[in-house]
This record gives C-alpha cells, structure tokens and sequence, in this order.
C-alpha cells in the first residue's frame, strides 16, 4: 500500500490505513516533536496532537503542492508551536546590538550525534527554540517565523542570535570546551 | 546560514525518532471519526452469500429426507419371465404394501392377472378387485381388464403391467410413493401378518381404510408434507416383469408442486459408472486451506533462528482454487489432470532492538594542566547507536500448480465417493514482504525488489497430493462436492545455501460442482 492509497482510504476512515499512516510516520514526527519539545512527555503529546490533526485535516493535503512528508512535518510544527503558544503571546524582545560570533567549528559539531544535538536543543529556552528551529531546520525566513509566531521580525532576529549564543554556551558547558582558545589555536 | 546550521539541518533532515506507536495509535484512535456502515454494496453481497447457503441447506435436508427411507427391493425370479423378456434385470423399488398380500408375477396364469396379484384372494376378494381396484392391468398376454373403478378419490389412474416395455412412469412418481408402503408396512405390524394380511380383510371398507389410514407412529415420524402425502397417496402396487422396473399408478395423486420439484431432477442413484466407457467430468472449486508454517535448521545453531522466524511470522489465511478434467473409466477408476492455484497469506512482525558500533569525532580527552587550564583532545570516539525496530508487514506467497491425480469412484448410498492421490507439479512460486534474515534485520523476498534476499526457490518443485472427495448430484449433469485434501511437498522451498529447509504442507476443505459431460 503506498502512501497515496493510505491517505485515500484513511479519508474513507478505513483504520487499517490510518494505523499505517501513523506506523508509518510516527518516528518522523517524534523526530520533529522532539526539537520543539523540553521533555520526551511533551514531543509524545504533540505526536498525538500531530495525528489527530493530521486526520481531521487530511482532505486538505494536497500532493501537486508537496510531498506528504513536508506536509505532515508543518502540521507537526505548527502544532508544536500551538502548544508553546502562550509564551509568544505580545511578547517583543528588544533588539540588541550583537556582534558576529566566529564559526563554531566543523569538527566539534561534527562529533555531535543527532542525540547529542538534541538534549542541547532542549536546553533552549521555548521561544529561542522555537526559532532556531524554524529557522536553521525549517528553513523558514525571519518574516514567515514572525508570522507564524505572531511576533514582529527583529524578535525573531533577537531571538535566534540568542538561541546560537545560548547553544554555544551549552557546547562549552557541556563538553568542557574552550571555544575561544580552540578557536584562537591555542588547544 | 553557517556551516553549523546546516549541519544541523542535515541531522535532522528526515531523521526519524522510534515512538510506542501503539501508545500514540491508542490515543489517536478514539478521537477518529466513528466507523461508517457497511454500504449497500457490501451487505447485498452478505445476503446473497447468506441466501445461497440457506437454499443449498435446504436443498440438502430435502434430499436427505426423500432419500432416508430406502424402498424394499424385491427380485424377480427369471423363471418368472416369459421367456423372451429373460435376463438379468432386477426388479426393483417394488414396495408392496404388505396388507395387500404378497405380489407376484403370474405369467403363467396371465388370463387371471388380477388372480396372480391377489393371490389369498376369495371370490369376495376377487369381486372387490375387479369392482372396485382402480388398477387396469395390461399384459402383453394378456389384455383382458377389469373396469376401472377408483377406491380412493384421488386415485383415477389406472395401473398398467407391461412384460414387455417400461411402462411411461418417470422417476417422479414413484418417487413420491415409495414413501406410501411404509405407512402400509406400519399398519401391517399394528394389525395383520405378513402374508396372509389381505385374507384377514373381511370387506371392502376394512380394505379402504387400511389402505387410506396413515400409521401414528409414521405421522409422528414424518413430517407435515409426508404425512399429507401418505394420506391422499393411493395403495401402490409394483410388478417387475422383463424389463419393468417400475409399475405404478401412472397418475401422480394430488401434491403440492414445491413436492414436486426436486423430484424432476434424474434419477438420484445415478453414479452408474457403466453406462458408457469413458466418461469426461470437468471440476470446478475452491476452498480454504490451512498451512502451518514449518522450519528444519540445518546445522543446530539455526535453530535459534527458526524459532524466531516462526515468531516473527504468522498466518493469516490461505485458500486454493481450480479446475481438474477426468476421464473415468466406467470400472470407476479416473485419471484427473488440472491447474491449481493457491494463495497463503501472513503476518511479519519484528519489534526488536540492535545496538550497532559506529565511530564519530569527537572530544576523546581532556588534559588539564598545572595552571588548570583544560586541554580538549579530539579524535576518533567510539559510539552505540540503538535501532528499534517495528515492523509489520503483511507477505503472501502464491503457488500455480498442475495436479494429476488417480482415484477410484464409487457409490455410498445416493453419494458418490472417490479417494484419490496424485502429484502437484509447480508451475511457479510468487511471494512479496519481508522475512527476518539470519543477520536479525528483516530482508526483502519480494520477486524483483531490487533489495531481494536470495532465500526462497522460484519452483516450488513437486507435492503429493491425497483427497477424499464427496460428491451429492444436483442435476442430471452436474453434482456437488466437498473434498478434504492435503499436499506434501517433497523438496523445501528454500535454497540450498539458506539455513532452514521450509516445507508447507496443506490441509485443505475445496467445495466445488462437476459437470459431466
């Protein structure tokens, strides 16, 4: 059964599509639910929250305009952003003058598996999470994440230079790592 | 964007994080629409199919109650016979009802035919036949009658005796009033002797109504339609002479057509295998099957590995259909050649987890030295990377065959019975899903999957084959039949360098029709 016969006969309610729409899908999504997500508990709530949206919105998928993977991953994101909501709400950071920081480098964040990067991610605070992904992942533009957060550009600007200080910080921290002094070939 | 962000980027790009998905399905699903009904379309199916079994069902308890009461069969001496009509026939289904005294065919006396049927008979007798027995008696010999004259109200017909032709009596009515002697067998153990009972009936209404009233028990016994049947049925009398086989009232008594029905069909004792040398027969069927699935390890430290692929695999369902032309002998013994397909369908389900050894750059040291300053080493790091897997997929594997087959017919009451045993030769071997390899990771055995796992041979190679088949006839040319079967196969499926032999053996139940040619 391919993905189109899935979906078709999961409009027609068919349960066995369903379950191997989200046999299928739920991995990929957890992926996604995880960067959003502080906790484990959280990204499983927005899995759920996930499929149930994606069931009630499925007639809406439309296969000339992407695949269903693309599809399914901003139903994940909006969903997870729906559920960090509040933290956005009239929230305006202010604009701070920052400094282009020098490249990490390749081989620090190379050493990082997918586990790693994610327990770092998870350490972001939910808006520059929030951000970061929308914007290194995603690939969204600070326009489209301001309006999908409902938040004005240079937030989303502030918050994503934030976010990187924040995850530079935590790579120092966590893996004892002089960033600077590796930079300035010091080690 | 920096090479960071990218990098990130292609971490997590399609990156996939194993869930409980049964976790995540059990809250999904509550919150789905409810299930629609069934459409029209499907349940029209549901009330044909169920339909069909209840009129074949009752087809079936029909057949089995006009055929449970076996007809006495009475032979007829050839010395009997007039010598032109001599041989070896029998007569048969000559039910004589007892009450009315032993029948017996009296060429020799032919001018007093009425005598030879009656023979205790009186003149009282003798009168009462000749004044008031519907019966016209006909002899080739001769014709001298007596006037009809109905006993019974229904009964207008008159009985014709040929010794010579068959006399125009389908096989309708005497199978609706082979039913009537046993009422008069019944009404003979209740009030007269074998024999002389006729003797015993002082007149002509005792004769009546001994021939007219049903017995209790018998109503007790038969049902409503019998019973009707039996009371508005006129006395039966039956002689075979020659080539009669049957004699009766040539006008049916009043029955409810729906009676009448099956009784159009051919003569039920028609598995007569002697009416033409060769016979061509063409069977169709189809029916479930039951394969457990079976694995031999070839060395014992497979046998690990057995035991999971028979826990990661599970049947579903399978079935068999096809044809199969014979040609039979009339001795009863029958060659059978056809095209077999078969269909096993099952369940392949892995959920395990596999730790793998991989190696990243990394932070491998830290040296601090004595002004405390850190030093980060970096190289090669060694890491477990943890896979889950949870896997379902449904496999099928299909099997064209040509079975040829020998067996032997022959008649168990009004079926028909044929053991037979055979060979299955295969024709191909299709498959499609995924076993567990020996590797622990699930492989592809899908025929042109380009990531096919070289486990199962393309022939499946050749099977014997054993059926009992039970055939009931429907109609003049065609029969019904169910047919428990099996097959064994006698090379496994799988190829020489794999580490089980498999072999599927099949137990079967094919419900079919034969035409016979």
């Amino acid at each position: 059964m391919d993905i189109q016969s899935m979906i078709n006969r999961s409009m027609e309610n068919d349960r066995v599509a369903q379950k191997a729409l989200v046999h299928q899908f739920s991995g990929y999504v957890h992926a996604i639910a995880l960067r959003y997500a502080k906790c484990s508990e959280d990204a499983q709530d927005i899995v759920q929250d996930t499929f149930i949206r994606m069931f009630d919105k499925l007639e809406q998928y439309n296969p000339a305009l992407g695949s269903f993977k693309s599809w399914i991953s901003k139903v994940t994101v909006r969903v997870a952003l729906n559920k960090y909501k509040r933290f956005f709400n009239h929230r305006e950071i202010p604009v701070e003058t920052w400094t282009q920081e020098p490249e990490i480098q390749p081989e620090i964040y190379h050493a990082l598996d997918m586990t790693q990067l994610l327990l770092i991610i998870q350490q972001l605070p939910e808006g520059y999470r929030a951000v970061f992904n929308l914007y290194c992942v995603e690939g969204y533009n600070h326009k489209e994440i301001s309006h999908l957060l409902d938040i004005p550009d240079s937030t989303s600007r502030a918050m994503l230079s934030r976010a990187k200080k924040k995850l530079r910080k935590i790579l120092i921290e966590k893996y004892a790592f002089d960033y600077k002094q590796y930079s300035n070939g010091s080690l | 964007m920096d090479p960071f962000e990218r990098h990130i980027r292609t971490v997590f790009e399609d990156a996939e994080v194993p869930i409980d998905v049964d976790r995540i399905w059990s809250a999904v699903e509550p919150t789905l629409p409810a299930l629609q009904p069934v459409s029209w379309h499907a349940w029209r199916k549901w009330i044909l199919g169920i339909l069909l079994i209840l009129i074949s069902a009752v087809g079936t308890w029909w057949a089995l109650q006009t055929t449970s009461h076996p007809s006495p069969i009475i032979s007829v001496k050839n010395n009997h016979l007039p010598s032109s009509d001599k041989g070896s026939y029998e007569m048969v289904k000559t039910p004589l009802p007892t009450h009315q005294g032993e029948l017996h065919n009296t060429p020799n006396s032919p001018k007093d035919a009425s005598a030879a049927i009656l023979p205790n008979k009186s003149k009282e007798q003798t009168a009462l036949t000749n004044s008031k027995d519907p019966i016209q008696i006909k002899t080739d010999e001769n014709r001298e009658t007596t006037p009809p004259k109905p006993i019974h109200p229904h009964a207008s017909s008159s009985l014709s005796i040929s010794n010579s032709k068959m006399l125009d009596l389908n096989g309708e009515a005497v199978g609706i009033l082979l039913s009537h002697p046993k009422t008069a067998s019944s009404d003979q153990t209740t009030d007269h002797n074998e024999g002389n009972s006729l003797s015993k009936l002082s007149d002509q209404r005792e004769l009546e109504s001994a021939l007219a009233r049903p017995s209790s028990d018998d109503n007790a016994k038969k049902d409503t339609t019998n019973s009707d049947l039996t009371k508005i049925a006129p006395p039966i009398i039956h002689i075979g002479i020659g080539e009669i086989n049957y004699l009766g009232i040539a006008q049916p008594p009043v029955l409810p057509p729906l009676v009448f029905i099956p009784l159009v069909r051919g003569v039920k004792d028609c598995y007569d295998f002697s009416l033409k040398v060769w016979r061509h027969e063409l069977d169709v069927y189809i029916g479930p099957d039951y394969t457990p699935i079976r694995f031999t390890p070839k060395t014992s430290s497979d046998t690990r590995y057995a035991d999971l692929r028979k826990r990661t695999e599970s049947s579903l369902e399978s079935f068999s259909t096809g044809v199969q032309y014979n040609i039979r002998h009339r001795s009863g013994f029958f060659i059978g050649v056809g095209l077999n397909y078969s269909q096993i369908d099952e369940k392949f389900e892995l959920q395990s987890l596999q730790t793998d050894t991989a190696f990243r750059n990394g932070v491998v040291r830290i040296d601090i030295d004595s002004t405390g300053k850190e030093h980060m080493q970096t190289g090669q790091k060694r890491i477990f990377e943890v896979t889950k897997w949870d896997k379902r997929t449904y496999n099928y594997y299909r099997f064209l065959s040509i079975p040829i087959v020998l067996g032997y017919g022959f008649r168990v009451g009004s079926l028909g019975v044929e053991p037979a045993v055979g060979l299955d030769i295969n024709l191909f071997h299709k498959k499609k899903g995924e076993i567990l390899l020996p590797t622990g990771l699930p492989g592809y055995i899908t025929d042109g999957h380009p990531k096919e796992v070289a486990v199962y041979n393309r022939w499946a190679g050749l099977s014997l084959t054993g059926s009992l088949k039970v055939l009931y006839p429907f109609r003049d040319r065609w029969d019904l039949f169910a047919e428990p079967y099996m097959r064994y196969p006698l090379r496994s499926l799988t190829i020489d360098t794999y580490s089980l032999d498999q072999k599927r053996n099949t137990y079967g139940l094919r419900f079919g029709a034969r035409f016979k040619f």
